[in-house]
């Protein structure tokens, strides 16, 4: 897996008066690798699974992440990143569920006895993290969603540049003119948050040739 | 868990098939296939399990053959993971179309909850956005005339699905999702 692209933001790729370049962070405070383990426990926090796969985070958990998209969408000149921090803290500190948390151990490089959540650093937590964490969520439901049906419904994986990152408003519109006036619902792809680049591709999450 | 709703009788238009297994089972078993199909992603050395369904699927497409066999051992692969004690002896076309229909609905729930959006609710889906059969019916496939990669289909030869979003509010004691949104400003 490749580290973050340096720079992680390209000036040159907003315009001046862009916010979200404006006020996003610099870089990302994790590494891709907390990114995805976080974000695999997202996603398994957001599915409904039961014992005896005990998974079964609070309900509570799944419609706050939900309810906190919502507000975000609702109010998109309004930085959530505080709030998501403190939301996917709270997920990852209270995963239970031992494969996933194998799963986001071996993703985290953590070594042997210690808690997935002990190898997250949320005081190093931004707005770039936040973005990542919830694209490795988008990527990995997506894909799962892909091999189910063979169908990707967005049509495409709204990777950033190569070797580069992007914010939400960057894509936006592209996948307006892609689809078409059909398609303004499943314009669902961006960072529900003012600021936050990502810059998880789809190559992260590459399937390996399932052949003919 | 409020109670769930027996399956349609007669369960399709043709034929005296009907499921084998119950709603819970399917909810369950959907549940593991689509752990599995997300869990695995990561650790590209063991993710065989999501392209060899894949694999499936798309030769479905392609020869519009009769998978069911393949469907019921990458099940029964999923059920094994999840450490689940149902019994898939007498697996048949509509429990694989049910327990697809269930790992679809858990999955697109699940992107509902993480965008506030269900990507399939537009009005240009009728009014559908969980492609659910009709009430008391059975379905093979509910498609969107304006945009054909928005549909849920069985990807078998045979079998009809009868499993509704409101059965996994009923299993899980949710509300139905999501809420009204506004369009982000």
């Amino acid at each position: 897996m490749r580290e973050w692209p340096e720079p992680y933001i390209d000036p040159s790729a907003s315009a001046p008066d862009d916010v979200a370049a404006l006020y996003s962070p610099a870089a990302p405070g994790w590494r891709k690798t907390h990114a995805f383990g976080a974000g695999m426990i997202l996603t398994l926090t957001l599915m409904e699974l039961r014992s005896p796969l005990s998974w079964e985070p609070p309900p509570s958990l799944r419609d706050a992440y939900m309810a906190l998209v919502y507000r975000a969408r609702s109010n998109a000149l309004i930085d959530f990143t505080d709030e998501y921090r403190t939301l996917v803290n709270e997920i990852t500190a209270r995963s239970s569920n031992e494969r996933a948390a194998s799963a986001a151990v071996s993703q985290l490089g953590a070594p042997s006895g210690v808690s997935h959540h002990d190898v997250l650093d949320y005081t190093k937590f931004n707005a770039n993290d936040f973005a990542n964490v919830h694209r490795v969520a988008w990527l990995l439901l997506g894909r799962a969603l892909a091999s189910l049906t063979n169908l990707n419904p967005h049509g495409d994986w709204g990777d950033p540049p190569p070797n580069g990152s992007a914010h939400p408003s960057d894509l936006e519109h592209q996948r307006v003119r892609h689809r078409g006036a059909n398609f303004e619902q499943l314009n669902y792809h961006y960072v529900p948050n003012l600021t936050g680049h990502y810059a998880v591709s789809s190559a992260d999450v590459a399937t390996p040739n399932a052949g003919s | 868990m409020d109670k769930l709703k027996p399956w349609p009788d007669p369960y399709t238009t043709h034929g005296k098939t009907s499921p084998s297994l119950t709603r819970e089972e399917c909810i369950l078993l959907g549940g593991a296939l689509a752990h599995r199909l997300v869990v695995e992603r990561l650790n590209l050395a063991a993710a065989d399990f999501a392209p060899f369904y894949l694999r499936i699927v798309k030769n479905y497409f392609r020869k519009h053959d009769d998978e069911l066999s393949n469907y019921r051992d990458m099940i029964t692969d999923a059920r094994d993971a999840a450490k689940l004690k149902i019994d898939l002896s007498h697996f048949n076309e509509h429990d694989f179309a049910n327990v697809q229909r269930a790992a679809w609905l858990t999955i697109v729930r699940a992107i509902t909850r993480l965008v506030s959006v269900n990507p399939f609710d537009s009005h240009h889906m009728e009014s559908n956005p969980w492609l659910d059969p009709e009430p008391g019916c059975s379905a093979r496939e509910v498609s969107a005339v304006k945009n054909p990669h928005l549909f849920f289909g069985v990807p078998n030869r045979t079998g009809s699905y009868a499993l509704t979003n409101a059965d996994f509010d009923a299993f899980w004691g949710t509300l139905t999702i999501p809420p009204p949104l506004p369009e982000p400003v």
